[in-house]
């Protein structure tokens, strides 16, 4: 009730002058409302408290359900609470799961909502806003807040037919049509002696069964340390649709570090430099090649994070230049720890002649190169009139939609 | 049905119970003041305590007409139609009222007195029943208004053409009754002991102010859930079913306790509510000395802090006389 306070005064002017003493007791009633009500409302809200469970990862396209508790520890009730939970995913804070409930003594207050994977990223869930007041409206609402955890959505991933990238590591892990390399401890068969051939690869068991001379025969194999160097400098993406363009780099990379760790068994390692929407600052990430499904979990939540812009209401803000390296000078500067035979996976979204000639660098310091382009295929409509000279030795793809990212 | 119709039907007995007793409480009580300051100046033989029952009773038949009004409106009902159920309850209102003042009387007397009405229809208009129709009719549009306001707080969330909601000029007309009260009682105060003998006790202003008051606080608690719940239900916010229960059980308790505690608060003030019916006619009743707080007790006085006299060394000549007394005494 707005205004009891100057009802109050006025009640109390005219017991006062009037001298009405019984009218005190008016008074008092007004008062003790007055008092009782910012008592309840106060000690109420104190003792009132949430917990939200979720699980903080999940993958795209996944429904998490998020349960909320709110407990109400006082012995007074709490009349009224009206929850706001912010949701995720949400470029407005107006979306957000409300509800409303009064709460007996030491009682819990359950409510569960689901939310829609449908983008990457890590996002806020929450916070949750819990407001409370009196009965007559004479105070001011009172609020308490359960800070927002977070949920990590990874990338898309899509499953990848065949993946055939170069390598030059002598190292053999994976079995290859390539007869350079060997794998010593996968033998396919036998066949007869030829001269020259190593006493070594004498079976001797099978020798003796046949009679004559038998050799083994090894599965041929190769290893491959990939490296995945992903590009979100924005000068590297037309502008019209750079997060539509980026959005699928990301999900390429993610693409092919899974099939690489988990079907393949290979390791696989990670560079990118862009906004990093935890920390809220721009930064150069860098995961060194490993097999373990572990390693690519790391993978994938890094890819969650990065986003080629901050995510700003600003356009302007946007597509500020970020004050990131470009790709040739990312590329220069992080081989120079890669070892010997790395296969180098670049993903960018054009060519151009400093990233050429850094690849004719690369090439000839050993690695093994493959270029993704994030464009649609040479002569197809929305192809962009950008450079595309075939570099000799460079494995150079289009990727524009999930059936070329399949089709690698 | 009407959006707020349909609204109001999850708690019908908020609507169809709580406001229309709520309503006609506070009306009733207003119009006990206004009888009790009719009753000594114009009509001190006058016991017009039947007009405050009427004026209670008027309000609740006017929650009902507001209500049947409403739903007439509903179905699209004319407006000659609606205007000609409006007439005739009024007219009915008016014979009961006329009806009401027999309360008391042997049956044969009012036999005979109806009997004589189609003769002297005009000079049943006299000024006792004046004074009653202008006291339970200006009733009776109170509440109609107040349910009328009451039923407004749970529309849609609109840009009134008034720069005030439903809420806030329910709360002022809430204010403005309770003022009207408090100066009532106020202003009868400095009247004269003989004047003030031939009306009901100041206490009784008193009771009738606190009962306006908490049936007053009660409605505007619900009115600000209607109101809460109103906003809630914009922004798509679920609300429970048994809300509005837990929010009257709530109000109850805490004006409850609010009385309880006015009631044993160990003040000077407190015993009078007491004594409010035994108190007699027209006087406030005795305020008992040596209570706890009261404003209006007088102060301790304060004692000069006094310096205790020294007690003084007795003169030479004091001493010789007194030894030279007790010499004579030891001759003699």
């Amino acid at each position: 009730v707005q205004g009891l306070f100057a009802f109050l005064l006025l009640l109390l002017g005219i017991t006062i002058l009037l001298r009405m003493p019984p009218y005190f007791s008016v008074i008092y009633l007004i008062v003790m409302i007055y008092l009782l009500s910012h008592i309840w409302t106060r000690r109420s809200i104190r003792r009132v408290t949430a917990t939200r469970q979720f699980t903080d990862r999940a993958f795209f396209g996944d429904e998490v359900p998020v349960h909320l508790t709110i407990h109400n520890a006082s012995l007074l009730p709490v009349t009224w609470l009206a929850a706001r939970e912010r949701l995720p995913m949400q470029r407005s804070a107006n979306f957000a799961v409300r509800r409303v409930a009064s709460l007996k003594a030491n009682e819990r207050w359950r409510f569960s909502y689901i939310i829609d994977c449908s983008r990457r990223g890590v996002f806020p869930v929450g916070p949750l806003e819990m407001e409370t007041g009196d009965l007559l409206g004479a105070m001011r609402t009172r609020t308490k807040e359960l800070a927002a955890d977070k949920l990590i959505v990874y990338p898309r991933v899509v499953p990848l037919k065949q993946l055939g990238l170069p390598t030059r590591s002598p190292l053999a892990a994976l079995s290859t049509h390539n007869p350079i390399f060997e794998d010593p401890s996968r033998i396919t068969g036998v066949r007869d002696y030829q001269r020259g051939d190593s006493p070594r690869r004498i079976h001797w068991t099978a020798t003796a069964s046949a009679g004559r001379l038998l050799v083994k025969q090894f599965q041929p194999a190769i290893a491959r340390d990939t490296h995945i160097c992903l590009d979100l400098h924005l000068d590297s993406y037309e502008e019209r649709r750079v997060r539509e363009v980026a959005e699928m780099a990301i999900t390429t990379a993610a693409s092919l570090a899974t099939h690489i760790i988990n079907n393949e068994g290979l390791s696989a390692g990670l560079t990118t430099e862009a906004w990093d929407s935890v920390q809220h600052d721009w930064k150069r990430f860098t995961i060194p090649p490993r097999a373990e499904r572990a390693h690519l979990m790391t993978l994938l939540e890094t890819l969650a994070r990065v986003q080629i812009a901050p995510a700003s209401d600003d356009p302007f803000e946007q597509l500020k230049r970020p004050p990131t390296a470009a790709l040739p000078d990312l590329l220069r500067q992080e081989s120079l720890h890669f070892p010997w035979g790395t296969t180098m996976v670049i993903i960018t979204g054009q060519q151009t002649i400093p990233l050429l000639e850094t690849l004719a660098t690369l090439q000839k310091r050993g690695f093994a190169l493959a270029l993704i382009l994030m464009q649609p295929p040479a002569g197809a409509k929305g192809a962009s009139p950008a450079i595309s000279i075939p570099l000799r030795g460079v494995s150079t793809y289009r990727v524009w939609t999930d059936t070329d990212l399949e089709m690698l | 049905m009407t959006e707020a119709a349909l609204s109001n039907n999850r708690w019908p007995w908020l609507y169809n119970l709580l406001y229309p007793l709520a309503v006609a409480g506070m009306v009733g009580c207003i119009a006990f003041a206004a009888v009790g300051w009719w009753r000594p100046y114009k009509l001190p033989s006058w016991n017009p305590t039947y007009i405050v029952v009427a004026a209670v009773l008027f309000a609740l038949e006017a929650a009902f007409s507001e209500h049947s009004s409403r739903v007439r409106a509903a179905r699209e009902d004319s407006r000659f139609a609606r205007g000609y159920w409006l007439f005739v309850e009024l007219v009915f209102l008016a014979i009961v009222l006329r009806l009401i003042r027999y309360i008391g009387h042997p049956p044969a007397e009012i036999i005979n007195d109806l009997a004589q009405w189609p003769g002297v229809l005009f000079q049943l208009f006299d000024f006792e029943y004046v004074v009653g129709m202008v006291i339970t009719f200006s009733a009776w549009l109170i509440a109609y208004r107040t349910m009328q306001e009451l039923q407004r707080v749970t529309d849609r969330l609109v840009l009134y053409k008034m720069d005030t909601t439903p809420l806030a000029r329910l709360t002022r007309r809430f204010y403005v009754g309770a003022i009207a009260l408090v100066f009532a009682t106020a202003a009868f105060r400095p009247l004269p002991t003989e004047l003030r003998e031939k009306t009901y006790s100041l206490s009784a202003f008193l009771i009738a102010t606190v009962i306006y008051l908490v049936l007053g606080l009660i409605m505007i608690a619900h009115v600000r859930m209607s109101d809460l719940i109103r906003q809630w239900e914009a922004q798509r916010a679920e609300v429970p079913q048994g809300f509005a229960g837990q929010w009257l059980r709530a109000t109850l308790l805490l004006i409850g306790a609010a009385l309880l505690i006015m009631l044993f608060l160990p003040t000077g003030q407190s015993i009078p509510v007491f004594t409010l019916v035994t108190g007699p006619q027209g006087e406030l009743p005795p305020i008992p000395e040596g209570s706890w707080f009261s404003p209006f007790r007088p102060l301790p006085r304060r004692r000069k802090h006094s310096k205790k006299p020294r007690p003084r060394t007795p003169r030479w000549q004091s001493l010789t006389r007194s030894r030279n007394n007790r010499a004579r005494r030891a001759c003699s």
